[in-house]
């Protein structure tokens, strides 16, 4: 609540009526509290980001002997080069943007169309299909890891992205399918009678007038699906094996491991800072919709 | 049961059924379905891989009950699980009714939520060079608030301090997406209510203490169980952070199973676990339906 601003008079031609006068709230300690608190801890999760960027501008022998919050003397910018080239951070992000890219495209257009059939087609047996997908909702990694793990290597797939994208595309079916069958319930069904009266095939009707509707609702699935593969740790680490071929998730703490013994630390903080970037700046621009689809997902599931 | 007739877009539809259903379900079943069953029978088997499975019986599930490594790693499962709700769940409220009505609000909710775009692994190792005695910044920062104590203590090196650690880098990363199920919690709330509270003079605290909080313990209660499902599953952060050490006081179920699988090959083993574990979820799942669904027939 703040107090209306008074607009210079000279500048209000028409005469405002004066807004009805508001009481400005009066401080209260609890609300200086509650700023106090909650300033604190976001100057805290800043810092955290900002030592970070601090570190990976420094030299090696400057990170030891200087104290962690000053300043780098002369920073670095040649970590990031080296970190990007040499410490196979450009390797990392190109197999994860590979694995994302693919395995959310497709598993999303598998589940639009598997989600608009159990919706809207009344077929029987549906309902038991429904639940089949939705059982998939509460299997935790854990429980498919064994098997998972003999059937890739059974296939030849194990060790290789493409084993991974197929594993994550099954494992966000579900998911979409929950969330997307949702939305689909919610339009009206007029359009696709119209288009069907119009002589347009079902698929053609399906294509080009139901997705252009549920448009806003496949972003969000993407987004959220795409925040979830980017940095799905689990089946990546027992997976993928070859540091040639790994997700940043895990390629990161090998590197972690390796600067332990080698001591290039500065390198491993320029890589972190690196992979931050990507995700900030897509989550800058989605924070609502990624926060709502959450939230959705979570208080119905 | 007879149907009316159906018109022409149902029966056009129906066409789709099939080529629009099977790629979805045959990825699903294959990669997810069909390990979800195996595992069943792995579970009852001795197997290390190399050779076929043997059939065991109950054999690994007796194992379990004497199993004392698997009885410290669901201690510290609760452990981390409760000390987890002890942290997320005061401050994930508290952020999430606070900020909705600030100027600053969304400020600070742009900034408690960004952790949550880090990687797992990304937060994690953050948070270990962050308390890193030789090089870390929270050191320095504790020996100049005076805490000089505190401050030579390895923090993720012992015991008794490294599973607070893990807990409270889990709850860094994710509390953001904690405080909008708040937020949105509270916005259920009716607002002439809120401010009929007000008008009477209530405080602000009074009025979540009285007003807010009675209709927001349904959805509080849902989520504890939804945390309490994420806590029995709980890998990354303490893969990345302590590895289960030391001493194993932060191995919990998920570590032990992937290393009980992929360190000693003991997929039997491994799969028993898988079992027991989904077992517990499964019944917290059951759990948080039934409440959800009273909770509806309240409203």
């Amino acid at each position: 609540m703040t107090t209306p601003t008074a607009a210079p008079p000279a500048l209000a031609a028409p005469p405002v009526a004066p807004a009805p006068p508001r009481r400005r709230p009066p401080v209260r300690p609890g609300r200086v509290l509650t700023n106090l608190a909650l300033a604190s801890y976001c100057l805290t999760s800043v810092s955290a980001f900002v030592w970070c960027v601090m570190v990976s501008l420094k030299t090696n022998p400057e990170f030891f002997s200087s104290s962690p919050w000053s300043l780098p003397q002369d920073p670095q910018f040649g970590n990031y080069a080296e970190a990007w080239n040499g410490a196979q951070i450009s390797r990392f992000f190109l197999n994860s943007l590979y694995v994302t890219v693919t395995s959310v495209g497709v598993s999303l257009l598998f589940a639009v169309m598997a989600a608009y059939v159990l919706a809207r087609v009344d077929f029987p047996g549906r309902s038991v299909v429904r639940l089949v997908f939705l059982s998939g909702l509460m299997m935790p990694a854990f429980l498919v890891i064994v098997p998972l793990y003999f059937l890739l290597r059974n296939l030849g797939l194990l060790g290789s992205l493409h084993g991974l994208v197929l594993v994550y595309i099954a494992t966000q079916i579900p998911f979409s399918i929950y969330l997307l069958s949702s939305f689909f319930q919610s339009l009206p069904k007029e359009l696709e009678e119209a288009a069907c009266m119009d002589g347009a095939s079902p698929t053609r009707t399906f294509f080009s007038v139901v997705l252009p509707q549920v448009s806003p609702a496949i972003a969000s699935v993407a987004l959220l699906n795409t925040l979830t593969i980017w940095n799905e740790f689990f089946f990546a680490l027992v997976f993928l094996t070859d540091p040639e071929q790994q997700t940043i998730p895990v390629g990161l703490l090998g590197l972690s491991v390796n600067a332990q013994y080698s001591a290039n630390w500065v390198q491993l903080f320029a890589g972190l800072v690196i992979t931050m970037i990507p995700m900030l700046v897509l989550f800058a621009f989605a924070q609502e919709r990624i926060a709502r689809g959450v939230s959705v997902g979570a208080l119905k599931g | 049961m007879p149907r009316s007739r159906p018109n022409l877009l149902e029966r056009q539809r129906r066409r789709l059924v099939v080529p629009f259903l099977l790629p979805a379900l045959v990825l699903y079943a294959l990669f997810m379905l069909y390990p979800a069953f195996t595992t069943f029978y792995v579970a009852l088997t001795k197997w290390d891989g190399v050779n076929a499975p043997e059939w065991a019986g109950a054999a690994n599930f007796t194992r379990l009950t004497e199993d004392s490594l698997f009885a410290s790693t669901i201690t510290n499962t609760i452990v981390f699980t409760v000390l987890g709700a002890l942290v997320l769940f005061p401050g994930a409220m508290f952020f999430g009714y606070v900020t909705q009505r600030m100027r600053l609000g969304r400020v600070y909710r742009f900034l408690i939520l960004a952790p949550v775009a880090l990687s797992v692994t990304t937060a994690a190792l953050l948070w270990k060079f962050l308390v890193d005695p030789n090089f870390g910044a929270v050191q320095s920062v504790l020996r100049a608030i005076g805490l000089d104590s505190l401050a030579s203590v390895e923090l993720l090196g012992r015991p008794s301090t490294a599973m607070l650690m893990v807990v409270l880098a889990t709850v860094w990363h994710g509390i953001g997406l904690w405080m909008m199920f708040f937020a949105a919690a509270a916005e259920r709330v009716p607002a002439e209510l809120k401010e009929a509270a007000t008008l009477d003079g209530a405080t602000s605290f009074q009025v979540f203490r009285h007003v807010v909080w009675p209709l927001m313990w349904e959805v509080t209660r849902t989520l504890l169980i939804l945390w309490m499902i994420q806590g029995l599953q709980t890998f990354a952060f303490i893969i990345a952070m302590t590895n289960g050490g030391p001493l194993r006081a932060t191995e919990v179920i998920g570590t032990y199973l992937y290393k009980v699988a992929f360190a000693s090959s003991e997929f039997g083993y491994a799969a028993a676990i898988a079992v027991v574990l989904f077992a517990a979820i499964l019944v917290l799942t059951l759990i948080s339906q039934r409440l959800t669904r009273r909770e509806s027939e309240q409203y």
